[in-house]
């Protein structure tokens, strides 16, 4: 045999266990979120903002206690919930919600002076709902663009591994090993650095 | 109660591989009639794909596949018959890929393992392929459960790029960058494993 092919062919010998796995689960993959409902699966949801004006910033703030609440209560539900934006008060308007996937949701608000704040709501479930820790799973680099709903960050997918962006000098990061005491705490560098 | 039927499941399709075994050990001739029910299809979609789906050589490989079987049970006792029968059939097909690769044929795979060889430092031949397998199992444990699925199916079970996608729920970009990710990581274990000139 020659060396072309040969971790591939190496492959081959690898214990059981993982063959098995690799099969069984490929099945449940297909069902994995109805395997996920049955499951009672933990969801984990954090919500992270780029606020332009501090005066949206209590609304964002009820917002983001909702989630944290999410964070910890089991669920029979493995996809983002759906947010209570009944409460936001009368100058703050819900102008956009891209369904990027079931784990990833981008909310365009805007204030009286059409000041846009882009909500990022990503989630995590685990299967045994005893990890309470939020691992972020979105990945893409964020371009900064303008448009009429104002400038944001367009996330692309597959580019990179984590998400970042800049605000008032700062740059912040979340990636696929962020926790969510970190996510929180990057939520929290966000606000106070917009007030 | 769905627990319940997957564990049923796992207890008849044990017992079923119990007495195919049986049936080996008994020399009893029936056991081709159970493996082609049992494990038929999912033997010849892996040469399929490693094959790039040619249907005589797929054909060709799966007799070899229950030959192989039949002659070395006994003495072997696997301890699953579903992975021994598959790892068989994969070796089956490796094989007949590699006469088809030296006659420029079946180009699929051979990317497939040309992106698994980009890991595999200079001095590769020092090693055989039960101790790289040995090292490709203490890498597959550091791995988190998605990440080593999507791994052992495509460097494993040869799935496409679009088959996973299907199968896992992202976009084939998405799939790709994962891939190229756990490549990377793959390379940089081997060099810590000292696997390199």
């Amino acid at each position: 045999m020659d060396e072309n092919g040969k971790l591939f062919r190496a492959m081959t010998w690898i214990d059981d266990k993982y063959v098995l796995e690799a099969e069984t689960e490929k099945k449940h993959v297909n069902k994995k979120k109805i395997k996920y409902l049955a499951m009672a699966a933990m969801i984990a949801c954090a919500i992270l903002i780029m606020g332009t004006n501090s005066d949206v910033q209590a609304t964002l703030k009820e917002v983001f206690s909702q989630t944290e609440t999410i964070s910890f209560t089991a669920s029979t539900e493995a996809k983002l919930r759906d947010l209570d934006f009944s409460r936001l008060p009368g100058n703050i308007q819900m102008k956009k919600v891209e369904m990027e996937s079931e784990d990833f949701r981008l909310y365009c608000l805007s204030n009286e002076n059409d000041d846009i704040i882009w909500l990022f709501q990503l989630s995590n479930y685990t299967n045994d709902g005893s990890d309470q820790e939020l691992t972020v799973h979105a990945e893409g680099t964020i371009t900064r663009r303008g448009s009429e709903y104002g400038t944001y960050w367009e996330i692309q997918e597959g580019n990179s591994f984590s998400i970042m962006w800049e605000q008032n000098g700062e740059t912040l990061e979340i990636s696929s090993a962020t926790s969510i005491e970190e996510a929180r705490s990057i939520y929290m560098s966000l606000v106070s650095a917009a007030e | 109660m769905k627990h319940r039927e997957v564990q049923k499941k796992e207890i008849q399709k044990e017992l079923l591989e119990q007495q195919m075994i049986e049936k080996l050990f008994a020399r009893s001739e029936d056991v081709f009639t159970d493996m082609e029910t049992t494990y038929g299809k999912l033997c010849s979609r892996l040469i399929g794909r490693i094959l790039n789906q040619d249907e005589e050589d797929t054909r060709e490989c799966m007799n070899d596949v229950y030959l192989g079987v039949w002659n070395t049970i006994p003495p072997q006792r696997p301890q699953s018959l579903q992975a021994y029968i598959c790892k068989i059939a994969r070796n089956v097909a490796l094989k007949k890929l590699e006469y088809h690769t030296s006659q420029k044929r079946h180009g699929t795979t051979v990317s497939i393992q040309e992106e698994l060889d980009a890991c595999l430092p200079p001095a590769k031949n020092e090693y055989d392929e039960l101790e790289l397998a040995e090292i490709m199992n203490q890498f597959l444990e550091t791995l988190d459960k998605e990440s080593r699925i999507l791994f052992v199916r495509r460097y494993w079970y040869a799935d496409s790029v679009e088959e996973l996608a299907e199968n896992f729920g992202y976009s084939k970009n998405h799939i790709s960058v994962k891939l190229g990710r756990i490549r990377k990581k793959l390379k940089k274990y081997l060099e810590k494993e000292g696997i390199y000139v």
